[in-house]
């Protein structure tokens, strides 16, 4: 959670920093979004066959070239528990928490005056944890994968500050848990997550 | 310039945090129960470091499957029942004095029983 911090600090610094424009400087713009998260994991795995899907909320931040290119950072948190009947495959873990932090480059196409198109390709860090009931101990596993996205965005306003995000991102997960049978440690580890956000984001 | 070179630092801080390696062992047993007693009597539990990591009840036909998250050490499979014998695909496995467990040993993570058959 340390290495989280600093990040959001990091982010939170270059985008002042990009406020202070300097006219001679490359005119990068940035931007801030909050958004509500649904995700769904399919495959024959063990988020797919033992969760109930994942809810949750996510900010993130942009900083944009005028070449349409741009990197992103986004920090999101999801929530779940074991599907009904499923409880022995996933264990005595409740409460689960899916904290991902995604970095992105994106490439954003303009389709009319009001909507652009942003695509994008990253990778994230994941951090699931759970409780280990009925204790308040916490389980947590989590390594990283790629991440690949498509998003609509809606404009607001005539100065182009508010914007209205609703996009699709398709997340490889891997747990990095271990079983000596191959398929088995494949089931636990290996997981692909389609989420659905809608935000809203303000261009500074 | 400055601004790609403070992201980059921070895509190999997330890289590093990926590499924090906590050895996560999970668990995996799957079995068949022979016993005159109900199915829906039985419980059965899987204990690690003192914890109950993993429960369930036996289907009608006698399988079972519990999974659950290894902390350290051995694990028990606890059954409501006495254990008269058992039969799985790997050795050193133990019945405890009480005959109420199974003692798996820390090394298996993977255990598929043939059969454990129970007391009257």
């Amino acid at each position: 959670m340390k290495k989280i911090s600093i990040l959001t600090f990091l982010l939170l610094s270059i985008l002042g920093f990009a406020q202070r424009k300097n006219k001679k400087a490359l005119d990068i713009t940035s931007n801030l979004e909050g958004k509500f998260v649904l995700s769904k994991a399919i495959g024959d795995n063990n988020l797919a066959k033992n969760y109930k899907s994942f809810y949750g909320f996510g900010v993130g931040g942009q900083l944009m070239t005028p070449i349409q290119w741009g990197l992103g950072l986004d920090y999101t948190l999801q929530f779940s528990d074991a599907k009904y009947g499923r409880e022995n495959y996933v264990g005595n873990l409740g409460s689960t928490k899916l904290t991902s932090v995604d970095l992105y480059i994106l490439h954003k196409s303009n389709h009319g005056e009001d909507f652009h198109l942003e695509k994008s390709i990253g990778y994230t860090y994941y951090n699931m944890s759970s409780s280990i009931y009925p204790s308040k101990d916490i389980h947590t596993e989590g390594k990283g994968g790629i991440n690949a996205g498509l998003k609509g965005i809606f404009t607001l306003d005539r100065e182009e500050r508010q914007q209205f995000t609703l996009g699709l991102k398709a997340h490889y997960y891997q747990a990095g848990v271990y079983n000596e049978n191959k398929d088995i440690q494949k089931f636990y580890n290996k997981s692909f997550l389609i989420g659905l956000h809608f935000g809203y984001r303000y261009n500074f | 310039m400055k601004k790609i070179t403070l992201f980059f630092f921070a895509f190999l801080l997330l890289l590093s945090c990926s590499n924090d390696d906590t050895s996560n062992t999970r668990i995996y047993v799957e079995g068949i129960i022979k016993t005159s007693h109900p199915a829906n009597e039985i419980e059965l539990k899987l204990v690690n470091e003192e914890r109950t990591i993993s429960s369930t009840k036996l289907e009608s036909n006698g399988q079972f499957v519990m999974s659950g998250p290894v902390f350290s050490g051995n694990t028990t499979l606890i059954s409501n029942q006495k254990i008269k014998m058992f039969s799985s695909d790997k050795q050193g496995l133990q019945i405890s004095e009480d005959s109420l467990s199974i003692i798996i040993p820390s090394t298996i993570s993977y255990l598929k029983f043939n059969e454990i058959q129970l007391a009257r």
